[in-house]
């Protein structure tokens, strides 16, 4: 697939390789990949696939032991524990298959967290906590704590969060692996909305349903991506 | 993250936790409890010590025939006995010296004595009783004192009066005691002086030094006795003092100053004494409440250990959407130092209440807000101590975590 707009992140001949005794693993072998600003794209591919480990490496959070990720410009194999975390909080939008929202943080709190960990204005945060969720239609729900909402909503809620600082990146892990078919249908609805609005977002999963859904699917089998 | 944002994290989630977050923080009440009650209870014992020292007769100096090694090493004990005698001679020298004013030779032993049928076993004092009045504040509370010329008479302190042979034979003055046989009239009994330490005047039998020498004629040499007291004036300086009766009573009893054989006490020694027993106490007292604060930490180092473990996934979370290791490190040690804190302010109001208590019941205690500002801050370092492995593991959790799904 051709693709015209530039790539905001970039995997460079990126390995990991894990030491199982004496042997040394590949989870990931080698591999090169673009991800262009506007992409839809899902990560395919079956258990011990490479699939996790190369979601640990688009979400910078496990260092390749070979090759470089860019992101936005940024050389991030370079940067410092902390440097890292500030990119990965203010550059890419996590979504959970278990949607952990944290237990004790209401609906609000939750949304808001990665912009406090930012250190973000706290009156602009809220105020856009509050038309992020009121987009989603959790706007009723502002102080209802996790474990008082169904797990669409929760979803909902992951995804408001993910939203909060303006990644450049959403990356979504099996995000309708927990959910039944019809909410799941309205969440993956809800990516393809935002993918319009022209967000960038990553689904990476097992179900070849899920990637019908996307403009791109990105297949990963023994350490390596096949042709797309 | 901003610290007041990691304060905020940090509460909430305890307040979320409130099961877990009571059982956790009962053991630094307890041990902060105890802590602030032993302390001031430790401090009441200090203070009241300081005032019966002082209400002690600071001018007067003994002589007693026990070695100096073995009194000021702490090895000596009632039971090993006198280690040499003191003489006539040896008083006679004393007297020699300028700044003594009155000396008072006494004899100290033990004697059968019996009243009403009751027998027992119990110290004699032998004094002079012109001199004795002197050295010792000793005041009546029925009859009169002793005199030099009493014979085959006694006095008795107050509580010994009292409590001796039962509570229900309280000595009478004009009564008769027998000691080792021989009938001595009851001439006065003293007033209670609640003192402790020195020469314990309340629980003693007193009967001249010529009576005493009767007494114990079997034990004792004509020209011997137990303790030499000296009387110097107000004001005196005692150094100077005790050095010349050093010399004195070298030269009487031929020793060199390593090897004496006989003691010199004075009031600073008494105090010394004193302070280093109370030292021992207040470290005993300091290590039980260790004891139990090191449980309390321990239970809060388990707590927050658990909590890592429940919440490696939302450690996860929290690194992947931005948080630094430093970030969650601060979470929870904060958590920790706020379990301990919390436990500090209840366990000293706990604390407290038990002084109080203990006031009401008659203690000399007060409430101390020194201690109680201590027991509070300690608590809080003991938290923060106890949480400091939990934390650091937090912090190393990777963000992978976040992806691991099963729990």
């Amino acid at each position: 697939m051709a693709q015209h707009s530039k790539a905001i992140m970039s995997l460079k001949g990126v390995s990991k390789v894990y030491r199982m005794g004496e042997e040394k693993v590949y989870a990931l072998n080698g591999i090169d990949l673009d991800i262009h600003e506007g992409d839809l794209a899902s990560v395919l591919g079956p258990s011990g696939s490479g699939k996790s480990t190369l979601l640990n490496m688009l979400g910078l959070l496990d260092p390749p032991s070979a090759g470089s990720i860019f992101l936005d410009g940024i050389e991030t194999t370079k940067l410092s524990e902390k440097g890292l975390a500030a990119v990965r909080g203010k550059k890419i939008g996590f979504i959970f298959q278990m949607f952990n929202l944290i237990p004790s943080l209401n609906v609000l709190q939750n949304v808001m967290l990665p912009a406090v960990i930012y250190e973000s204005d706290p009156v602009k945060t809220r105020q856009k906590a509050e038309i992020v969720l009121g987009r989603i239609g959790m706007g009723e729900r502002l102080l209802h704590f996790p474990n008082q909402l169904s797990g669409g909503q929760r979803q909902r809620v992951a995804i408001a969060r993910a939203l909060i600082n303006d990644p450049e990146i959403i990356l979504a892990d099996e995000p309708t692996g927990n959910l039944d078919s019809k909410t799941g249908a309205e969440v993956l609805d809800m990516f393809k909305r935002l993918n319009d609005e022209g967000k960038t977002i990553i689904i990476v999963t097992h179900d070849a349903h899920v990637a019908k859904i996307t403009k791109r699917t990105i297949r990963v089998v023994d350490g390596k991506i096949l042709k797309e | 993250m901003k610290t007041a944002d990691v304060i905020s994290y940090a509460v909430n989630n305890l307040r979320h936790r409130q099961t877990r977050f009571w059982l956790t923080i009962l053991g630094v009440v307890i041990g902060i409890a105890s802590v602030v009650a032993l302390l001031t209870l430790g401090q009441a014992f200090n203070a009241e010590v300081g005032k019966q020292l002082s209400s002690l007769n600071g001018n007067t100096i003994y002589v007693v025939p026990i070695a100096e090694s073995a009194l000021q090493s702490g090895s000596f004990s009632p039971t090993m006995g006198y280690s040499s005698k003191l003489t006539e001679n040896d008083a006679q020298r004393l007297k020699k010296i300028p700044e003594i004013t009155d000396i008072s030779r006494v004899i100290e032993r033990r004697a059968t004595v019996s009243y009403k049928d009751v027998n027992l076993t119990t110290t004699i004092d032998g004094i002079e009783p012109a001199v004795f009045q002197k050295v010792s504040s000793i005041e009546v509370a029925e009859g009169r004192f002793l005199l030099d010329s009493d014979h085959h008479a006694l006095g008795i302190g107050g509580t010994a009066a009292e409590k001796m042979f039962g509570a229900d034979k309280p000595v009478a003055v004009n009564s008769y005691i027998a000691i080792n046989g021989v009938n001595y009239r009851v001439i006065g009994i003293l007033k209670k002086t609640g003192g402790t330490f020195g020469s314990d005047l309340d629980n003693g039998i007193f009967v001249t030094y010529s009576d005493a020498k009767e007494i114990f004629a079997n034990s004792i040499g004509k020209n011997e006795m137990d303790t030499i007291a000296l009387a110097v004036p107000e004001g005196t300086e005692m150094a100077g003092v005790v050095e010349s009766i050093k010399l004195e009573m070298d030269a009487s009893h031929k020793v060199k100053p390593d090897e004496r054989d006989y003691s010199v006490i004075d009031p600073a020694f008494i105090a010394q004494s004193v302070g280093t027993v109370l030292g021992l106490v207040t470290i005993f007292l300091g290590a039980i409440a260790g004891i139990s604060l090191i449980v309390g930490g321990l239970a809060i180092s388990t707590s927050m250990f658990t909590s890592v473990i429940e919440r490696t996934q939302e450690i996860g979370v929290l690194k992947a959407v931005g948080a630094t290791s430093g970030d969650i490190m601060k979470i929870f040690l904060f958590e920790a130092g706020a379990l301990g804190l919390a436990g500090g302010v209840m366990g000293t109001a706990l604390g407290l209440v038990l002084v109080y208590i203990g006031g009401v019941f008659g203690l000399p205690v007060q409430v101390d807000f020194g201690i109680a500002a201590f027991g509070v801050a300690f608590a809080f370092v003991v938290g923060l101590l106890s949480g400091f492995f939990p934390a650091q593991r937090a912090a190393a959790l990777s963000p992978v975590e976040a992806f691991r799904y099963d729990k």
